[in-house]
Parts: structure tokens; sequence; C-alpha cells
């Protein structure tokens, strides 16, 4: 491990007072850590994704004082449900809202649960987020301390969306580290958005997410990545669902200087449905890198994946899913999509659906296309009159909007068709129809 | 499906490997192992100018620094080069000046596989160059392409005959360093095939070679290069059984195809190795590198229908160097029982205007495991381009494995492409349909396949349709219960 920030994280592992089974696993994870190091391009899984920018960095602890989250949320509009706020990973309680929930449901901020009663998610902790093969999330493992628990008992319906806010940026390069574990009992719903938002701060959010979905449990999951210009953003969410489970996961992932999503699902009970999409935009020299990964291990499910690209200027855009349909998962249909729009000569796309099928009676498919705004529809609007930098914009929104449908919450979706029209050169001008 | 149904189905895709025996030739051999005294004793076994020896050597030196990739979706034992021999050729002896001069031996073998040469040649009009292990002992057809400036003879008569053109676009595609298997195979080529058409000349006839690995534990190391000059055109075939045996026999041929401004090159295979037995016994590795470079207007065309070998890692690709060129891929490929096939292309767009297809048709039945692994490249410069892709599946049984591996790099934003991937398994009520109109199963499941696989096998040169659609028939019948 040479690299200034696998350095410069491995340091930041301290010892906490906790049980033994937590500083066991952080020790295993930050071992785990160190010897593997930042991944390279020349892992598969990485292939496309340079890290070199963000090897360079020496990252600290966040600071005692005051950060960024205050400023960053003045002007949002008041959550309809709870919302917890974190700073740089940590809980910010004076800037959270609390909401009713249902009798035996539990949202806390991990930190607490892990002071008070960590025995509670002893089991559910890092079983999903396993740290053995992947560095990022051993980094997580090593130096997690905050982040959310959601426990839905069985039955339990959680009517509007429980925000969880993440907001980054210091004056020294800061690494975040939030872990959010949702557990989600037999029938239980709920809508969880993780909202990242920062300052034009060099930081680091290495954010695991670990979903837990009871038989017929019903989660949806909306992720609006929106962090500073200069941050690198990796985020891994695992799921894993029993039967007859219905997880739904939408992301937009527009910010940053390199930014990470990483899907990894387990259909593990018999008739679960999973739906994955996601939107990345990136201009400049940014990169935005999707990758997904889901597993049918028993018969009878279904996985419909989107996903769409959006790239200009340099930018880079990276996608690669795949879908592993294990030896017995009779019946399994799945469908991957991938599609991509390049808006400039220097934009580049890289796209990697993969399928591995080890089952006979199954509906698999995927489709890639990459392409340009179309010709003969940007005419057609310039010779109505349309200027051109509108024209485009239009376009670029009717090629986006599908993927912002696809989030439930009318709020949050209006908060997510905001952040891409904000990135639309003229998007102030464009009115859609009711 | 009744359960006698099920024991005949069991018995049709047991059935054994049809084109299995050993031919007793003499043979001229060099030790086991690899080495440079090995390379030399081969080079000069061959009577090569210089430069040929400077160049395996080239190749070899960096071959031993290099690693076996691993990263392909195959899993075989560990290979110890050195047990092989890296060369044997039938006794040298006069070259046969016509069919009667060749060695009786040879020739029931090829009667043997189906193949008789002089029918070959009546019949199809096709000029073969029979490689028999590595020394070519039989061209015909020679003095009618001769005519036209056609250049049609086994690699090492090009070597000899023809220096300059061989030294001028041998590695020229592949270069001798390009992967583990590519150097491997340029240090120790025995033999192969070369062709070269000259200007504006269209290839009269299909030309066709047929392979045959024989000698017990040879490596087999094939080197093809086809050159088609400006506005040649010319259809080259490829076609191959190979004897039953035990241990594995490790293939790894090179082919390079150029084909200049305005040419048209289509290259067809079909292949047959021995696959192994039902329990994954023997059956050859076929490591292969396969490439083709088209400059301005030209086209490369390849079609591959691959029903053999135990393994199969094999990327016939094109780099669409020039404007408006174009590349074609059209694949069946069929594992049964415990065959693993990895195998794909590449088409690098370079040139403005550049097009590619990609029809891909994968087929598992058995405890098979099917992978398609493919690459589009589009570089910068590359206006226009465009791609389509499209990859099927057909899994037949719950035990075989079908997956799809296709990346997509795209570095112009004028250009267009297009994945398209599907996997299913045999479609029940079409096999329904079939039976209820009194159709054996075997017979079912071979006309649904070859429907399933048409896009490509109408691709291929009329006489090897009909070898390949046998093909596909018998190496599946009955894999559905």
């Amino acid at each position: 491990m040479t690299s200034a920030a696998a350095r410069s994280l491995s340091a930041l592992h301290r010892a906490h007072a906790e049980p033994a089974w937590l500083a066991e696993a952080r020790q295993a994870a930050v071992a785990r850590f160190r010897s593997a190091g930042l991944p390279t391009t020349r892992d598969e899984d990485w292939r496309f994704t340079n890290l070199a920018a963000l090897a360079e960095v020496t990252f600290t602890a966040p600071p005692e004082a005051e950060g960024p989250a205050a400023r960053l949320l003045a002007g949002a509009p008041a959550p309809a449900g709870a919302r917890l706020v974190f700073e740089n990973g940590r809980f910010r309680r004076d800037l959270s809202t609390g909401a009713r929930l249902p009798a035996g449901a539990v949202l806390a901020s991990l930190a607490d649960v892990l002071h008070h009663a960590p025995e509670a998610i002893r089991p559910h902790l890092g079983r999903l987020a396993a740290p053995a093969a992947l560095p990022f999330v051993a980094a997580n493992a090593a130096l997690l301390e905050d982040g959310a628990f959601l426990l839905l008992p069985p039955g339990a319906e959680v009517e509007a969306p429980i925000e969880l806010v993440f907001a980054g940026g210091a004056e020294h390069p800061v690494a975040a580290s939030p872990r959010v574990l949702v557990v989600a009992g037999a029938g239980a719903r709920a809508t969880l958005a993780e909202i990242y938002l920062g300052t034009g701060d060099v930081y680091l959010v290495n954010a695991v997410t670990e979903l837990v979905l009871g038989e017929g449990a019903q989660v949806e999951h909306v992720k609006l990545q929106d962090d500073g210009p200069r941050a690198f953003h990796v985020s891994t969410l695992f799921a894993e669902q029993a039967a007859a489970s219905r997880l739904v996961a939408h992301g937009l992932s527009l910010g940053g200087q390199i930014g990470r999503t990483e899907v990894r699902v387990r259909l593990a009970g018999e008739g679960g449905e999973l739906a994955v999409s996601g939107l990345f935009m990136a201009d400049g020299a940014r990169v935005q890198d999707a990758f997904s990964w889901v597993e049918h291990a028993v018969p009878r499910c279904t996985t419909t994946e989107t996903y769409k690209g959006i790239l200009d200027g340099r930018s880079r855009g990276v996608f690669a899913g795949r879908i592993r349909v294990l030896p017995g998962a009779q019946k399994t249909n799945a469908r991957q999509t991938s599609s991509n729009l390049l808006l400039s000569r220097d934009a580049v796309v890289d796209t990697k659906p993969q399928l591995e099928i080890f089952a006979d009676d199954v509906k698999c498919g995927h489709g890639g296309t990459v392409g340009q705004l179309d010709e003969a529809a940007l005419f057609y609007l310039r010779s109505r009159g349309v200027p051109e930098a509108e024209a485009r914009s239009l376009l670029i929104w009717a090629f986006a909007a599908e993927m912002v449908d696809r989030i439930g919450p009318a709020a949050l979706r209006a908060r997510g068709k905001a952040l891409v029209m904000a990135r639309l050169p003229a998007a102030g001008r464009i009115v859609e129809a009711a | 499906m009744s359960t006698a149904e099920r024991l005949q189905l069991k018995e049709l895709t047991e059935q054994k490997y049809r084109y299995g025996f050993v031919t007793d030739v003499d043979e001229d051999k060099v030790p086991k192992g690899l080495s440079e005294d090995v390379i030399r004793l081969i080079s000069a076994k061959k009577d090569e100018p210089r430069f040929m020896l400077e160049w395996r050597l080239q190749a070899y030196r960096r071959w031993i620094e290099m690693e076996e990739p691993t990263w392909a979706n195959v899993r075989y034992p560990r290979i110890d080069y050195q047990d092989i021999v890296y060369y044997s050729a039938p006794r040298p002896r006069k070259a046969p000046g016509s069919m009667d001069e060749v060695d009786p031996e040879v020739k029931r073998a090829f009667q043997k596989l189906g193949i008789p040469l002089e029918e070959q040649m009546r019949l199809a009009g096709v000029a073969v160059d029979a490689v028999f292990d590595s020394v070519s002992v039989a061209t015909t057809y020679k003095k009618k392409l001769a005519e036209l400036g056609i250049v049609f003879c086994s690699f090492s008569e090009a070597v000899r005959q023809h220096p300059a053109l061989v030294e001028r676009y041998l590695g020229s595609v592949v270069p001798a360093t390009d992967n583990f298997f590519a150097a491997l195979n340029s240090a120790v080529f025995s033999d192969g095939s070369f062709v070269y058409v000259p200007k504006g000349v269209r290839c009269p006839m299909e030309l066709s070679t047929y392979f045959r690995i024989n000698a017990k534990d040879t490596g087999q190391f094939e080197r093809t290069l086809i050159v088609a000059d400006e506005g040649a055109s010319v259809s080259y075939l490829e076609g191959c059984t190979a004897p039953m045996r035990d241990e594995n026999q490790l293939h790894a041929a090179v082919v390079e195809l150029v084909a200049l401004d305005g040419a048209h090159v289509k290259y067809s295979t079909v292949q047959n190795w021995y696959p192994g037995d039902a329990e994954g016994k023997g059956g050859i590795y076929n490591f292969v590198t396969k490439r083709g470079k088209a400059m301005s207007r030209a086209k490369i065309s390849w079609t591959q229908v691959e029903t053999g070998s135990a393994i199969t890692w094999k990327y016939p690709s094109c780099i669409l160097q020039g404007d408006d060129a174009v590349g074609e891929f059209y694949s069946v490929a069929l594992t049964n029982h415990l065959q693993q096939a990895d195998t794909g292309t590449k088409m690098i767009h370079v040139g403005r205007n550049t097009r590619s297809t990609i029809i891909s048709k994968g087929i598992s039945a058995g405890k098979g495991q099917n992978t398609y692994r493919g690459l589009v490249k589009v570089l910068k410069g590359a206006e226009g381009a465009r791609n389509y892709s499209q990859c099927d599946s057909l899994l037949i049984g719950d035990r075989c494995g079908a997956h799809t591996f296709p990346y997509i790099e795209v570095r112009n934003p004028s250009a267009t492409v297009e994945h398209e991937a599907t996997t299913s398994k045999i479609d029940e009520e079409q096999l329904f349909y079939c039976r209820q109109r009194g159709i054996s199963p075997e017979d079912a499941v071979s006309m649904i396949v070859n429907g399933f696989a048409k896009q490509v096998l109408k691709e291929l040169p009329m006489e090897f349709a009909v070898e390949a659609q046998k093909l596909l028939g018998m190496s599946l019948e009955g894999s559905v219960g």
C-alpha cells in the first residue's frame, strides 16, 4: 500500500470504547484495507475508473468545529417526514427533524445505537457488507462511527420518505465513512432517501448502506448524489431480499470529481422483485461510475435494471452491471439496459453489461447504446425558432426525464429534477406541461 | 417426455465423437520442450531465411517473460509447456506432384474424415491445401490460381518463395508479442497457409485448408496469413476435425488478414475438434488469435461455427483502420458435455464512417459453459462509426451456463453503438409443435437450433453450410429432457 490516501485512511483507524466483536471486526477490516490498498485499473471492477487523483490526497478526520451542513441546508424545503443530517459523517442532532413512526420502529443515529444498544444491530451490521474483497467497504468498516439505523417491525408502514442528508467538506480534505443499516421486517414498507451535498472542498465520502428486506417488505431507496465539484464519492449499497419482497433503488449521480455508485443485491427468496435505475451526468474532467451486481439465488425473481449516462466536456462515464443467475434459479426474469448520450467530442463512455447464467428456464436480456443528440430533432427545434442552447437542453432533458420520473415521492422527484435541470445549459426556459 | 424417450435422448447426447482415430505416419520430430535451440532447429529444418529465425527468437524471448492469461471464463489444468513436442512433420520425401504421390495413409485419413480430396476438388471447385499435422502434403488448383497471380501455398513455401511478401505482412496485424499464445505461436509455428491476391483480382474459387492434428502430444501451431491487395477479394474456408485422444492437446494458432484499400476478405471456419468425452476427459485446448486489418473501403468478414474443442479461447477481431471500412462477425458456438467456450470478437473503429456488425449465437447443453466476450471500441477519430451487436444464448438443460460479457468503449460522440443480448431456454412450444407433427425430439431440437443459428449459417459458403448444419444437429441431438 503506497498511496497517500490509503495510508492516511488507515491511519484514521482508532480504538473506540466498544464491544469486543465490533473492535475485532474493525481490526480485521483495517488489516484487509492495509493489505489491499486502493483499487487500480488493473482490477477488473475498476478497469475504467482511475483513482490516481484520489490516491494522492492525504485525508484527515472531520474537525470538531461546526462545518458546512447548516449553510448547505439553508433554503431546503422542510421535510415531510423524518430527516437525519450528517456532517462529514457525524450526526447533527440540532439540524435533524424527527417524525412519528409506527410502534416498534426505530430510527436513530448509528453512533447512538452503537453506544446504547450495540447488541441490537450485531446480527446485521457488516453481514451483507462483508469487507473481504472490496477495499472501500473494508475502509468503511474500519472507520465507521456514525450513520443511520432504521428498524421496521413486521407490517410497519412509513408513509413519508425518511431523508438522510450527508453534507461534506472542510478546510482540510476530510474522509467520512457513514454506514446506513436498514432492517425491514416482513411486509414492512418505507421510502428512504440518501441525499449527498457538499462544499467546493476536496473531501471523500465512502458510504456503505445495508438493506435487509424481510418477506414481502417493500423499500424504495432514492439516492441523490450532489456532492461538491471536487469531492470523491464512493458508495456501496448492499441488499438482501427475502421472498416476495420488492426493492426499488434509484440513483442520480451528479456531483464529485469522481463518483462511484455500487449496488450489490442478492435475491434470496422466491418471488423477489428488484428495480435498479441510475442516471449519471458528468462534465469537465469528472468521472461517474455506476456499478451493479445482482445475484439471483432462487427461482422466480425479477430484475429490471436501467442506467443512463450523459457525458459532456472531457468527462468519462462508466457502467458495469452483472446479473448472475445461479444454478436452480429457474423462471428468472432479468433485463439490463444501459443508454448513454455523448455531448462532446472529448467525452468518453465505457459500458459493460454482463449476464452470467447457470439455469436454463430463464428470460434474460441486456442492451446497451451509445449515441449523440439526434441531429434531426435538433434541426427541427431550431427550424421552429428554438435557440440552440434551449433545444439541446430540451433534448437532454427528454433523455433524462424518464429516470427522474421513476422516483416515487413527489418532493424527492422535484428535487431530483431541479438537480438535473441545474446542469443543463438553458434549463431555466424549459417549462414542462403539467 | 416419456422415460423411453429420455433414454433414447440420453444415448443420442452421449454419442461418441465420430471422427476419432489415429493414423500412423512416419514422423520427423524434435525433442519435447521449448528453448532457443528448439526454435533454431525448427527454423533450420524448415530451411528458413534469417529474418524468420530472428522473428521467432524475438517472440520467444518475450514469451518467456509473459504470463499465461487467466481472465477468460474457462478452467483447465495448468499446461506444462516443456512437456510438448513443438514440431512434427510427416517424414520428408519428394513433394508430391499429383494426388497419386500423396502418402496413401494420409489419403485414407482424409477419406475417413469424409473429406475425399479428389471429390472435394471435382465437386466444389475448391483448391484444398491439406495440412496434415504441420507440413502441407497436397496443394491443388495452384496452376489456375497462378495464372491470376494469386499465391496460395503453405506458409513454409511462401517463406521460401515469397520472402518479401511474408516479411512485409507477417506480424503486421498480430505482432509477435501480441499475447501469450500468439507469442508462443510466433516462436514455434510449424506451418499454415499463405494467400496473396494481387490488386483488383477477384479470387475465382473458395480457398480451403483442412487442418488436422495427428501426432500424439504434438501441439499444433498454425499460422495463416491472407493478404488481399487493393480492390482484390477472396473467400477462405477453414475446417477441422481431430482424432480422439486422452491427453489434452494444445492448439495455439494465429490468423492474420490484411485487406488493403477496397479489398474484401471473408474467412469462414467450421471447428469440430475433439471436445473430450462426456466426463470431460481429453479434448483439444484451442487458444487462437485471429485478427484482420481493413484499410479504406475494405471489408473483413469472420464467420465461425465452433462445435468442437474442450476449451475454446478465440476472438476473431477487426481493426477498421481505413475510412469506410466494414467489419463483420458471425458466430455460432456450441458447448455440450463439459466443453467450455470463451469466444467473441473485437471491433476496433479507427477510421471514419467505419461500420461493424456482430451476430453471435451461443448454444449451451449438458454441462457446457458458453461465454460471449466482445469489445466494441470507437477511437477518437472514428467519426460516424456505427456498430450493431446482437448476442443470443440458448440454454438446453439446467446444468449448463451462458454468459455474456460485452465491453463498449466509445471515444467519439458521433458514434452509434447498439448492443442487444438475450438468453433463454429452448422453446417448449416449438418443441411441442414439432413433436405433435410427428417429428422426433432430436430432429425437432436440431431444427430449432438450426433456426436459431440461421442468421449465421447463411453467411457460410454453401459447402460449409451443409456440414455446419449437420454438425449442430449431431452435437445436440436429444439434449432436451
